[in-house]
Order: structure tokens, then sequence, then C-alpha cells
């Protein structure tokens, strides 16, 4: 009973005021709605950057020689007891799709000019299923099983090398056995990804042949794509396993080999709570302001409760509940607004083409969509209700502690 | 008017608690915005001076087109005799020639693609000499030695003494080979550089390549202020319109598009504060003008004209405006000057901003830009919240404002 008469007076002052209400719940509305967007774009970029980083290239979980990272040499290849261990994997429950592949650093050329890539010998059918380079494709096909002498590079290589679909270009490398190999690859297609550094870097041949041109039988890399993500660590732990007990062999999940993008994520999550701290340090100070002004303006009234009995308790908290109420009416606008528009920019996303060539150099998505995370709204709201709280209690201390007699006497 | 600034002086003071308080949030609100407005700005110009002092310079001449497409044959066939003609420039500080080209790497045993860079060691002023961990750097009289970088090393597996094998194509497209010493190590901690760069002799590129020209003639200035007048002299100077001449901010552009669009991100999240300490203030001037509804009527009764009567409500918002606006330029000056003092480490990041030509240390860089606009936008949104109150009670009724209780 208390407690109804507690908030239907709460309401009531807030209502007293409307203009102050509502600019005081405006303030604070559109601070969220700002904060929860621009948190929601980063959260996406950064989202976008790790996908791209673990579909593009190495899945979430890959096995190479534990040189093989540091120096992309022929020597330091897989075992030839792979073959057997990937068998098994593709049996595991949480892998999707596993690809082999062969990769060589070496000097791709044309007529004009000369490039230094990774030349990577896939089986197409399979490369499909782990990577998203194929969905990637600008003119021509990606490879297929008969494309002995074909090749797969990027949009940005082929104009550096000043190549076209169905030129030829001369890529030379180092065999196993030390000498200078060279073979000479039709262009099937021409891909071009979001990811330049990886575009600039990579090109596609079928596992055989390079095998053949290299001469040798080996892998150096198996690439593995998981069904859940949460799983990742069980999943490799299982992979690890099977794989055979020499030092020589590694299997990484993509934390590993991308540590950056993992401080990215927890940068993210640390600035994220600074910045709202900092935004609601202002806020703070503003409905610290109103309630004084509040406590200032009913000291009469507050004199006249407190004489016809009721408690300072009753008084304390009947401020604070203000200030609460003021706290849940902006994060349910403040949310909804916000959440309104990250649905539109999840449908439209926001195109940065117009900076894209900057932003592509650095590693960054070109078209942005927000992403939510738990965080996005657990943040806003502890932060939110304890500044709402928080900032009234001085006020409300002062109000509960007014003398009957004098409050009433004030004009 | 004396009279009416004595009003508004008092006026402001008769809640000294709430006054205080807003003015405390403009300092807060501007002092924040400031300090950080200095933290983008250090760092943008740490990656801006890093990426010029790797190698782009203040201004570059190039033959037409190389910079597109960088192609052995786009050559610039008279730099010694361009050189001397812009060295005259006052701004100047170096001039150095670079030949450039793709390569393949060897090192007998394994081979990698890179980029070979020919240079005159004596007046080059890239950072490559003070980041060399070991041998020795490029000195004028080598004509058969290599600088490479650490990473390079490590995946040819070369050490100092030993041998690298340069394999490119020339100017007239045939393969060209070239056996060099490497003499130095370098690390930069940028990955692009420590692994595909190798520095050689201009002289030794040149015989590489059988050119006789260079790719790239690389000015750096004494302050990068001018450097579009120093642009402009130059063109006039060598007067050759197969050549094209860049400046930095040319040369860079995928950096200050980048830059671009940090800014904005940083300049939103400003906006809310903005918003935020407007509200605060708008909630303020509305709260002390509804309680001095009855003084107001008071005073139209007396003769105070209603212009008169707005005039003090937007003097008393923007006094407030002006007091947080000194605190707050005062607060974010202090902070700003702190922090370039005493820079915030950020421990694991360490690589992640090498890549970006970052040191892992927060600082700052405060300039006159920053604080003017900053402050200048305080002082709009504090009038603006002014305006407001000031139009509802200039339209008050005398009669209905005196029976106010």
């Amino acid at each position: 009973m208390k407690m109804i008469v507690l908030l239907t007076i709460a309401l009531r002052n807030l209502w007293r005021r409307k203009v102050r209400t509502l600019i005081v719940i405006s303030t604070i509305t559109i601070g969220l709605w700002g904060l929860i967007v621009i948190f929601s774009l980063s959260r996406g970029i950064i989202e976008q950057m790790v996908e791209n980083a673990i579909f593009l290239d190495v899945g979430q979980i890959s096995i190479q020689h534990n040189k093989f990272l540091t120096q992309k040499l022929l020597e330091f290849h897989l075992p030839d007891s792979i073959y057997g261990v990937v068998n098994k994997i593709r049996q595991l429950g949480n892998v999707k799709a596993v690809s082999m592949r062969l990769q060589v650093q070496g000097l791709v050329s044309s007529t004009v000019s000369s490039a230094g890539i990774v030349l990577s010998g896939i089986d197409p059918g399979r490369e499909k299923q782990v990577t998203i380079v194929s969905n990637y494709i600008q003119s021509g096909q990606y490879l297929q099983e008969k494309d002995q002498n074909k090749i797969l590079l990027s949009q940005k290589l082929a104009e550096k090398l000043g190549v076209t679909l169905g030129d030829k270009v001369v890529f030379m490398a180092q065999g196993a056995n030390g000498d200078i190999v060279g073979s000479a690859y039709r262009i099937g297609g021409i891909y071009s990804t979001d990811m330049p550094e990886f575009d600039q870097g990579n090109a596609f041949v079928l596992l055989k042949p390079l095998q053949e041109l290299l001469q040798t039988r080996t892998i150096t890399e198996v690439a593995i794509v998981l069904h859940d993500e949460a799983q990742l660590s069980t999943t490799k732990r299982k992979i690890a396993e099977l794989v055979p007990k020499t030092e020589l062999v590694r299997v990484y999940d993509w934390k590993e080999r991308f540590p950056i993008l993992v401080r990215y994520q927890e940068i993210f999550a640390a600035s994220m709570w600074i910045y709202y701290i900092i935004i609601f340090l202002a806020v703070a100070m503003a409905i610290l302001n109103i309630f004084f002004a509040v406590v200032y303006e009913r000291i009469r009234e507050y004199g006249i409760l407190k004489s016809i009995g009721t408690s300072e308790g009753f008084i304390f908290f009947l401020i604070i509940t203000e200030a609460a109420f003021i706290g849940i009416f902006s994060l349910i606008s403040g949310i909804a607004i916000a959440y309104l528009t990250i649905r539109v920019l999840m449908y439209s996303g926001i195109d940065l083409s117009v900076f894209s060539g900057g932003l592509k150099e650095f590693g960054l998505p070109v078209k942005i969509y927000p992403k939510l995370g738990v965080l996005d709204f657990f943040v806003p709201v502890v932060v939110t209700m304890v500044t709402c709280i928080l900032s009234a209690v001085y006020p409300a201390w002062r109000a509960s502690r007014l003398k009957p007699a004098e409050a009433m006497r004030f004009i | 008017m004396r009279l009416l600034l004595k009003l508004v002086w008092r006026n402001i003071w008769r809640h000294r608690r709430r006054s205080l308080l807003n003015i405390l949030a403009i300092v807060f609100g501007l002092g924040m915005i400031i300090l950080m407005v200095a933290i983008q700005d250090s760092s943008h110009q740490q990656m801006i001076d890093s990426t010029i002092n790797l190698g782009t310079g203040h201004i570059q001449i190039r033959a037409f087109g190389h910079y597109e497409d960088p192609a052995v044959d786009k050559l610039i066939n008279n730099p010694s005799q361009l050189a001397d003609q812009i060295k005259s420039i006052d701004a100047i500080r170096s001039i150095t020639q670079r030949a450039v080209a793709f390569a393949l790497l060897s090192s007998g045993r394994s081979s990698t693609g890179g980029q070979i860079i020919g240079i005159q060691p004596d007046k080059e002023f890239i950072i490559i000499p003070r980041r060399i961990i070991s041998g020795s750097y490029l000195s004028d009289g080598d004509t058969n030695s290599v600088v490479i970088g650490e990473q390079l090393a490590r995946n040819l597996g070369l050490t100092l003494g030993r041998e690298l094998i340069i394999l490119t194509q020339d100017y007239y497209g045939s393969v060209s080979a070239a056996k060099s010493i490497v003499k130095g190590i370098f690390r930069t901690g940028i990955p692009e550089l420590d692994a595909f760069q190798v520095y050689m002799p201009l002289v030794a590129a040149q015989k590489l390549l059988a050119i006789e020209g260079v790719h790239e003639i690389v000015v750096k200035l004494g302050s990068p202020d001018n450097v579009e007048t120093v642009k402009n002299e130059v063109i006039n100077r060598i007067h050759n319109n197969k050549l094209e001449v860049m400046t930095w901010r040319e040369l860079l552009k995928s950096l200050i598009q980048a830059i671009n669009i940090d800014n904005a991100g940083g300049y939103l999240f400003l906006a809310i504060l903005l918003i935020i300490v407007a509200g605060s203030l708008l909630n303020e001037i509305l709260m002390s003008t509804l309680e001095r509804t009855r003084e107001i009527g008071i005073l139209r009764a007396v003769g105070t004209s209603p212009a008169q009567i707005r005039l003090m409500i937007i003097l008393e918002s923007g006094l407030l405006g002006i007091l947080g606006m000194v605190g707050g330029v005062v607060l974010g000056v202090a902070l700003s000057w702190y922090f370039s003092v005493f820079p915030i480490h950020i421990s694991g990041l360490e690589e992640a901003f090498e890549e970006y030509g970052l040191s892992p240390y927060i600082t700052t860089k405060l300039t006159m830009i920053n604080i003017v606009l900053s402050s200048g936008f305080i002082l709009i949104v504090s009038l603006i919240a002014g305006i407001i109150p000031a139009y509802r009670v200039s339209r008050l009724s005398i009669v209905k404002a005196l029976r106010f209780a």
C-alpha cells in the first residue's frame, strides 16, 4: 500500500513539471541513443574484421608446422600422416568443412610487371566450403577440378600486373629441392574482396599441379570451419588429440592467429565503459541540479508531509524513486529509438564507399553493419540507473532532514 | 544597461549551488572535449609523421602515372638537374632520389617476393639508419651492399655478411639478377617494411634495372606548414608536364581518409556530450525563470520592456556559459598538458599500434583550433539554451505573472 502511494506521488511529482522532466529525459535519451548506435557500429566493424579473418583465410582452426607461420617456407610442411588425420577430423561432430592447402611464396610476373605473392594450391570443392573467396568472383569463374593450368587472382593484382581474364602470367618460386622453378598459368578468374591486404598477396591454383611444379607431395596448411563457434576450444582440443604427437605440428585457433583482433575486442569492451561513464558524469550533474531545485521548490510541501507524520525514509525514497523513474523512462525511450535505428541500419548498412580507399587500406570493411551484444544493453542500463539514483541521494537526504516547523514557514 | 548586468550577476548567484553545478557541468564537458580532441590530434599527427619519415617525405616528383602504376620504365631522366633547380627553395631541407622495383629475393635456400629501393645514403632522410639493429647502414661508397628488414632476414635465413640474390625485370623486360652482401638489418615494427623492403645504393639499383634515371625525387621540408606553396614553386621551377608533383596529402590520401573517419566518430561522441550539457543548462534556466515568474511580472509592471527581459535571461545563460568556458579551457589545457608530460601506456597493444605507425602511449597534442572551436561551441550552445526560456518569459502577461504563486 505504502509502496503504491510512493510510486503515485513520485509519478505525479514528475508530471507536475512536465517540461523539465521531458527535457531531462530527452537529453538522456539522445545520449543513450547515440552511444548505443555508435557502439553497435564499432562492434559491427570488429566482428566483420573477425569474420573476414576467419572466412577469407584460415578458418576457425588451422593446422600448420610450428615454424610455418613465421617463415612460409616449403621445408616447414606437414608430415604425410596428415592425410589420415584430416579424414578423422572430418568425422568430428562440430566440424563443418576441412580444406588442405599447399602455400608457397614466389614472384608472379606478366610482360609488364611483377609482384611477390603467396600462391595456394587448393582443392576447389573443399576450399569453397571453407572460404568465401568464391563469393567474390568479379569475372571468369572460381577454379574447377579440370583447370590444370588456370590461376585465380585478385582484381588488384591483375591491375598491378596489367593483365585481364585469359591472359598468361608466370609464377616463379623455389621448389622442394632448392631449385628455382617456374610455370605459366592462364587467368581463369578474378576476385575482389573487401580486404586489400589479402587481395594483394593471394592467388590460387589447383593443388596437384602445384605439387608437381614444386616436386613435392606434401601440404602446408589445413583450414577447418566449425558449425558452432562457441565450442571452439573443445573442438580444438579434440583435433589436437588426433594430430600426430610431434613437436613440429601445431593446431591454432583464430584467436592465436589474430591476437590483435582479440585485443580489439577487449579494448572495445573497456572503452565502452569509459565513454559511458564520461557522458553520464555530465548527466549526473544535470540530475543533481534538478533535484536541488525540486527540494527547494517543495520545502513547504515536505514540511506538511512531515508534520502529518510522514517518515524521513518515505521522503528520502520518494525523491530516489523520482530519480529512478527518470532513469527508467530514459532507458525505455533511448533503447527503443536506438533499437529501431539499428534495425534500419542492419538492413541498409552504412556505406562508406566515399572513403573506401582509406578504409580498405586499413583493413576495415567498406559497408558497416551494426551488431548488438549483451554488453550493449547491460552497460547503459547499469550506468543510467546508478547515475540517476546516486545523484539524487544527497538532495533526498537534505529533504528528509528538514524540520517541519521551519519548512512550513518557508515561502 | 549597467543595471541589467547587475541584475544578471545577482540572479545567477541567487542559487549559488545550482549555478555552480551548471558551471561545473560545462567545465567538465568542455574539459573532456578539449582533452579527447587533443588525444585524437596527437595520434593522427604521429601516424602522419611516421609515414613521412618512413619514406614518403613532404613532396615527391615522379614521372606522370608512376604513382598509379609504378612501372620500371616510367622514369625521371634528368634527376640531378631537377634537384639543382629546386635546391635553392628556402623551405626545403633535403632532396633525395630513389629507384624502386619489385623483385624476387632469395638466399639460395629459400625465396620470397619483395621490393628493392635504390637510395642515396648521404642524402636520404628516412628513419631506417636509426632503426638498424645489427650491422650498419649503407654508406656512400657502397656498391654491392644491401640493408634488409628483420623479418625478411628471418624468412630467408640470412645473417650479416651473407649473400642476397635479387631477381627482377629490368627496363627492357628481361630478367636481371644481382648478388649483394647484407650489410645491415633494420626493424621498424611495420610488417610491410620489415618483411619486404630491401634498401640498396641507387647506382646498384640503376645498374640492376638497366636505367639511368630514377623513379622518385623526394623532398623533405623544414616544417610541413607551407607544403602547397612549396609544391607550386617546385612546379614552376621544373616546368615539365611529363612529371607529376605531389604533396604528402595527395600521396597519403587513404591515411587522410581514415583519419577523417576517425574524427567523424569522435565528433559524434562530442556532440552527445554537448547535447547533455545544453539540456542541463536549458533546464536550469527554465527552472530559474519559472521560480521568478512573479518577479518578472513586477519588472514588467515597473516598465521594463520585453526585449530587456529577454536580454537579461539570455545574458544569464551566456554568463554561465562564459564562466564554464573559462574553467573548461583551463581544465582541458591542464589535462592535455598532464598527459603530454605523463603519457598513458597501453600494454598489450604494441604490435597493433606499431602497425599503424603509432607508439603504444596515449599522449596529447593541443592545437589552437581545438580550443577555439570547442569553447565556441559551448558558448553558442549556452546562448541557445537561454533563448527558449527568454522568449517564453518575455511573452507573459503582466497580470497573470503577478498572480502566479
